[in-house]
C-alpha cells in the first residue's frame, strides 16, 4: 500500500518499471554484498560459517561482522537496526490494516492502530513459542493461499478496466467504463441519445460531481487558484501584450496554465504556474503526510530563469503581473 | 465509506480467536500448523508458483504493453514526488526485517546445502546467490506491483477507496460493498497481519540472538516473547499517544543505517570479489530467471521448496 500511496501521478509504465528494478538493484546489491563476505570467509579463509548458520540462524549476519573490524560496534549497530525495523515495521503494518478497515483513509482513530499493534506482537509472540521459525513459516504459507486467489483476480479485474477504458470513446467514471453499452449517465434523457447534444450539455455546464481524482482537497483549491487568480492574470497580460504587438497563447489546463509570448511567430517568451501539492520524503507509509493534509503550492517556470515553487497565498492578481513583467524584462535582458 | 464495522470485528475476533487457540494448546496448533504447512505445499504448491510466474510475465507485459502510457490520477495529473525523491521511497520500501534476517543467512545456508551443486563449493557459492537473488528479485516485487497497482489505479483514477475490495470493482461491480467486499477486505487484513507477525518474528529471533552474540541476554525463548512484548509495548504507545513524530524520523534513519552497513561491508570485505561476483551473479540470475519460475520440483527437491520458495511467495 505504501507504494500504492507514493506512486500518485506516475504512469503505469513508470511505476512498474520503477518498482520492479529500484528495490529489485539494491537487494541485489544487499544480498551480495552480505552473503558473499560471508561465502569468501568460507571458501578462501578458511571460515566455518555455513555449518554455524545451518546451526542458528540468525546469527549469520554477526558472525559475518565478526570478521570484519569494528566488530562491536557494528553488531550493537545491527541489532539496533532491526529493533527499528521492528518497530516501524510494526507502525506501518497497523496503519495499513486500519487504512483497509476504514474504507481507503488513512485516519482512523489511534486506539484501534494501537489495537492492531498489539495483536501482530500477539500473533508473532505465539507463533514463535508454539513453533518456533517453523511456526512463522507456516502461518505465512497458509493465510497467503486465499489471498493468491485474489490477486489472480485484481489482474483480470485490472485487464478488464484497462481495455474498457482504451475503448470508451471519452474518459469517463468507472461504472460507465464497464457498464454494458446503454447504461446512463447523468444526463437528461433527450440528451443522452445524440451525441452532439451530450457534448453540448457536458460542455456548457463543465465538471459534474463524479469528477475523479479532483476530490483530493489541495487539488481542489489548486483548481480554484489556477481558475480565478491565475488565469485572469493571465488574460489581462495577455490583453497587454497584445496592445505591444505580440501575440499570445494561453494554455489552459485544470491544475497548470501559462502564457506564450510569441514574437513574428517565433517564442519569444514563456510563463507558466504549475500547481502541485507539496510532498515530503517519508520512508514509510506510516510517515505519509495524510492526503488531506498535503499544502498546495505553485510552481513558477520561465523562460531562462529557475522555477520557484511558492505557497498559493502569496500569489495574487498583482503579485502575478508584477512578477510576470519582471521576469520578462528580466529575460529580454534588462 | 465509514469505517466498516463488519471487517474490523471479523478480523478481530478471528485474529484473537487464533491467539488465544494457539496460546492455549501450543502442542496442538504446532502440529496443525505443520500439517497445514506440507499439505498446503503438496497440493497447491504448484498453484503458488504458477502464481506468482503469471504476476511477473503480467507485470511485464503490462509496462511494455499500450497501457502504460495509462496514468495513476487524472490525465493532467503530475507525480507526487518528483524522481529522485519517488526512487528513493522506493528504495526504503525493500528494505526491512527479512533483508536483515537472511542478508547473510540464506546465501550461506544455499551455500552450505545446495540443490545442485556440491556443498562449500565454488558452484555452490554462484548457485547461492543466484537462488538468494530468485527469492528477493523481480518475482517479490511482481507481487507487491500487482496489489500497489490494482490500488493505485482504482484509487486514483478512479476515485474508488484505497482499499482492497476496490480492485474488484471490474468484477464484482457494485457488490464490492456487499459481503463479498467485505470477505476480500478481511483476508487481506488476516493476511496483513501475519505477514506482518512472521516479519516481526524474524525480527526478534534475530534481536534475540544479537543481544545473545553480544553477551548481553540469552536467547530464550520466554526472553524473545518479553521482547516483542516490550517493543510492541513502544510502538503501542507511540502510535496511541500520537507520538508518532518520533517514530518518523525513525524510519528515515533505519534506512541511512542500513545503506550504512552495507556500504561499510563492501568497503571493509573483500571488495574486488564482491565487485566481481555482484555482476556475475546478475548475469547467472537473469539466465536461469524462466526455468527458476516454473520449476515445481514434482520430481525432486520437494522439501527445499517447501521451505524456501513457497514460504517466501507466501510472505
Amino acid at each position: 500500500m505504501f507504494i500504492a500511496r507514493i506512486s500518485r501521478g506516475r504512469t503505469i509504465r513508470e511505476f512498474i518499471a520503477g518498482v520492479m528494478f529500484v528495490p529489485t538493484l539494491f537487494a541485489f546489491f544487499w544480498f551480495a554484498v552480505l552473503g558473499n563476505t560471508a561465502i569468501h570467509l568460507d571458501l578462501f579463509q578458511g571460515g566455518k560459517l555455513a555449518a554455524a548458520v545451518a546451526q542458528d540462524v540468525p546469527t549469520a549476519l554477526f558472525k559475518m561482522l565478526e570478521s570484519l573490524p569494528l566488530a562491536q560496534i557494528t553488531t550493537v549497530l545491527a541489532v539496533a537496526l532491526v529493533a527499528t525495523f521492528f518497530v516501524t515495521s510494526a507502525d506501518s503494518g497497523a496503519l495499513v490494516i486500519d487504512t483497509i478497515v476504514n474504507g481507503g483513509r488513512s485516519d482512523g482513530p489511534a486506539w484501534r492502530r494501537a489495537f492492531w499493534a498489539v495483536l501482530t506482537g500477539a500473533i508473532a509472540a505465539v507463533l514463535l513459542v508454539a513453533g518456533g521459525l517453523q511456526g512463522l513459516q507456516s502461518a505465512a504459507i497458509a493465510t497467503a493461499l486465499p489471498f493468491a486467489v485474489i490477486m489472480l483476480a485484481m489482474c483480470a479485474g485490472l485487464l478488464k478496466a484497462l481495455r474498457a477504458e482504451r475503448d470508451s470513446p471519452r474518459p469517463a467514471t468507472l461504472a460507465e467504463d464497464l457498464a454494458p453499452a446503454g447504461e446512463a449517465l447523468n444526463l437528461p434523457p433527450h440528451v443522452e441519445d445524440d451525441w452532439r447534444a451530450r457534448l453540448r450539455y457536458v460542455a456548457a455546464r463543465g465538471r459534474g460531481e463524479a469528477g475523479r481524482g479532483m476530490r483530493h482537497p489541495a487539488r481542489l483549491a489548486l483548481a480554484a487558484f489556477i481558475r480565478e487568480t491565475v488565469l485572469p492574470a493571465l488574460e489581462e497580460v495577455a490583453a497587454e501584450m497584445r496592445r505591444n504587438g505580440r501575440e499570445i497563447l494561453i494554455d489552459r489546463h485544470p491544475l497548470h496554465a501559462g502564457v506564450t509570448v510569441m514574437r513574428d511567430g517565433r517564442e519569444e517568451f514563456f510563463y507558466v504556474v504549475k500547481g502541485r501539492v507539496s510532498q515530503r520524503y517519508a520512508a514509510t507509509i506510516a510517515d505519509l503526510a495524510p492526503d488531506e493534509a498535503a499544502p498546495a503550492e505553485a510552481e513558477i517556470v520561465v523562460r531562462g530563469g529557475h522555477s520557484r515553487t511558492l505557497p498559493l497565498e502569496t500569489l495574487d492578481r498583482s503579485w502575478l503581473l508584477e512578477d510576470f513583467s519582471g521576469q520578462y524584462g528580466r529575460w529580454m535582458g534588462w | 465509506m465509514p469505517a466498516s464495522r463488519i471487517v474490523f470485528t471479523v478480523a478481530a475476533v478471528v485474529a484473537t480467536l487464533f491467539v488465544l487457540a494457539t496460546a492455549f494448546f501450543p502442542g496442538r496448533a504446532a502440529a496443525l500448523a505443520g500439517a497445514l504447512q506440507d499439505g498446503i505445499v503438496t497440493r497447491f504448491g504448484w498453484f503458488y508458483i504458477l502464481s506468482v510466474a503469471i504476476f511477473l510475465f503480467f507485470s511485464l507485459w503490462l509496462m511494455l504493453s499500450r497501457y502504460g502510457r495509462i496514468r495513476l490520477g487524472d490525465d493532467e495529473d503530475e507525480p507526487d514526488y518528483g524522481y529522485l525523491t519517488w526512487f528513493a521511497m522506493l528504495f526504503a520500501a525493500g528494505m526491512g526485517i527479512g533483508i536483515m534476517f537472511y542478508g547473510v543467512a540464506e546465501p550461506m545456508l544455499h551455500f552450505g546445502t545446495p540443490r545442485f551443486s556440491e556443498p562449500g563449493s565454488i558452484a555452490a557459492a554462484k548457485e547461492a546467490m543466484e537462488t538468494t537473488f530468485f527469492h528477493w528479485g523481480l518475482h517479490a516485487w511482481a507481487i507487491y506491483i500487482v496489489v500497489g497497482l490494482s490500488l493505485a489505479y482504482f484509487g486514483y483514477r478512479h476515485g474508488l477507496p484505497l482499499t482492497v475490495r476496490s480492485t474488484l470493482y471490474p468484477l464484482l461491480g457494485e457488490r464490492i460493498h456487499g459481503p463479498l467486499g467485505h470477505l476480500v477486505d478481511v483476508m487481506a487484513v488476516l493476511g496483513t497481519l501475519f505477514g506482518i507477525a512472521t516479519s516481526l518474528g524474524f525480527g526478534v529471533l534475530q534481536v534475540g540472538s544479537g543481544l545473545a552474540f553480544l553477551g548481553w541476554l540469552p536467547a530464550t525463548t520466554t526472553n524473545h516473547v518479553l521482547l516483542i512484548a516490550g517493543i510492541t509495548a513502544v510502538t503501542t504507545l507511540s502510535a496511541a499517544s500520537g507520538l508518532d513524530r518520533g517514530v518518523r524520523r525513525l524510519s528515515e534513519l533505519n534506512v541511512l543505517l542500513a545503506v550504512a552497513l552495507v556500504c561499510f561491508v563492501f568497503i571493509a570485505g573483500p571488495t574486488v570479489f564482491l565487485l566481481s561476483t555482484f555482476v556475475e551473479s546478475v548475469g547467472l540470475y537473469l539466465q536461469e530467471l524462466v526455468l527458476n519460475s516454473f520449476r515445481t520440483t514434482a520430481f525432486r527437491h520437494a522439501e527445499w521448496q517447501k521451505t524456501w520458495t513457497m514460504f517466501y511467495w507466501g510472505w
